[in-house]
């Protein structure tokens, strides 16, 4: 019904309006909407405007094009990939699930096994842990990315720590990896081979990139 | 965690995340939502298959590429409709609107991605075919701004907020532009819409 004081027509844009859904849960167009439905009852006009409208919605969609199959559909993806240059490359050369799992062990390393090795009673230093070249320290460790539990604090016993002569605990791989090399076969020319005053002879190795030389231990 | 089944369940703002951190997996799932809705808007404004899927493609690039700008004011879909919409607009204005479903202009690469629909038009019959044509005549026939409104609302099925909001409209500049697009498409349809 049009509201009591209200005779005018509503515009035909409010009753596309209408059809088109827009005042359906909306706060403050009941008015609006007992004036559409008024007129939309009692006017032809707006009736035949109604079955207009609704006849065009019916041939649009008739008038849908098909959809582009699977394989049209893949080549697309994978242009739109290719296209698509990465946001974070050190995170998309590595498998997500290798992160996940990196990202927990370093975190189990640092929250459960130091604490335990620290704190353990046969230990007779205590300092505090110092994380050297970490790649995925604490730090990196977001609210998403999530720790796998592989053992408990009680389950885990340490029995060497590489670099404990450093002083700090190395967490990860040593600085030096393999042989130190102080020379190549250039830079060493040896003019002869005598032995020590302990009798001991110097062992001398060519071959490969570096000539080595060392002294056999003495035996008691 | 991030394999593909899990994200299916994932919310659009949650993959948004992961595609910013290069998940691969991520991205896919972003183009299979949307790309259904996206292909219709473009080839509504387009008028053929291949100028359609060229938009869309254009369209994913560009939003994924500008992902950091996206600062989550609406949702991923009206963001990459908006897009889309533009891109299709564009690519219009760069080619020249070709009569629909012509196959002569088209390039090889085209024809074969064509060939599925060809065969899904022939199982339809002519007769829808034919309708296509007519309303996409008649949608040639609209001032671009009004297209791309009524595009927008009829095919995407946008409210009048999200259309405004995608076209930095206002709400009545919107209903305004639906309603002349609308009067103008009967007139263009009239043996059509007065069939039943």
């Amino acid at each position: 019904m049009i509201p009591p004081g209200n005779n005018s027509t509503p515009d035909p844009q409010l009753l596309a309006a209408y059809l088109d859904g827009e005042f359906e849960g909306r706060d403050g167009v009941e008015d609006l909407r007992c004036r559409v439905e008024a007129w939309l009852e009692t006017d032809p006009s707006a009736q035949r405007m109604a079955r207009d409208h609704r006849r065009l919605r019916q041939l649009w969609a008739e008038s849908a094009a098909p959809e582009p199959s699977a394989s049209v559909w893949e080549k697309a993806r994978l242009r739109v990939q290719t296209r698509t240059p990465q946001q974070r490359p050190a995170a998309r050369n590595s498998p997500f699930r290798a992160r996940a799992l990196l990202s927990g062990m370093s975190a189990f390393l640092l929250f459960v096994v130091l604490p335990s090795w620290f704190t353990t009673p046969t230990s007779t230093r205590v300092f505090p842990p110092v994380v050297v070249g970490s790649q995925w320290a604490a730090a990196d460790l977001t609210e998403d990315d999530f720790v796998l539990p592989v053992a408990t604090a009680e389950e885990v016993a340490i029995l060497q720590v590489e670099g404990r002569d450093t002083g700090t605990l190395v967490v990860g791989q040593l600085p030096l990896q393999g042989l130190l090399e102080l020379a190549g076969p250039e830079d060493v020319s040896i003019t002869s081979i005598a032995a020590a005053d302990d009798n001991m002879v110097p062992q001398v190795r060519f071959g490969g990139r570096s000539p080595l030389i060392w002294a056999r231990a003495p035996t008691d | 965690m991030a394999n593909g089944t899990a994200l299916l369940v994932l919310s659009d703002e949650r993959l948004l995340d992961l595609a910013g951190e290069g998940c691969p997996l991520a991205l896919e799932e972003l183009f299979r939502r949307y790309r259904s809705v996206a292909y219709r808007v473009a080839i509504r404004l387009l008028g053929n298959e291949a100028d359609a899927l060229d938009a869309v493609q254009e369209a994913f690039v560009k939003a994924l590429t500008h992902l950091p700008s996206f600062q989550g004011r609406s949702s991923f879909k009206t963001w990459l409709l908006r897009v889309v919409s533009n891109a299709s607009m564009d690519l219009g204005r760069q080619r020249g609107r070709r009569e629909a479903l012509s196959m002569d202009a088209m390039g090889a690469r085209h024809r074969e991605e064509m060939e599925p629909y060809v065969q899904s038009e022939s199982s339809r019959g002519m007769e829808r075919a034919d309708l296509r044509l007519k309303l996409q005549q008649a949608m040639n026939q609209l001032p671009a701004a009004q297209r791309q409104t009524f595009v927008l609302h009829a095919e995407a099925e946008l409210s009048y907020r999200e259309v405004a909001e995608v076209l930095g409209i206002s709400i009545g500049t919107v209903m305004s532009r639906l309603y002349y697009a609308r009067q103008k498409l009967r007139c263009l349809l009239e043996p059509w819409t007065k069939m039943q």
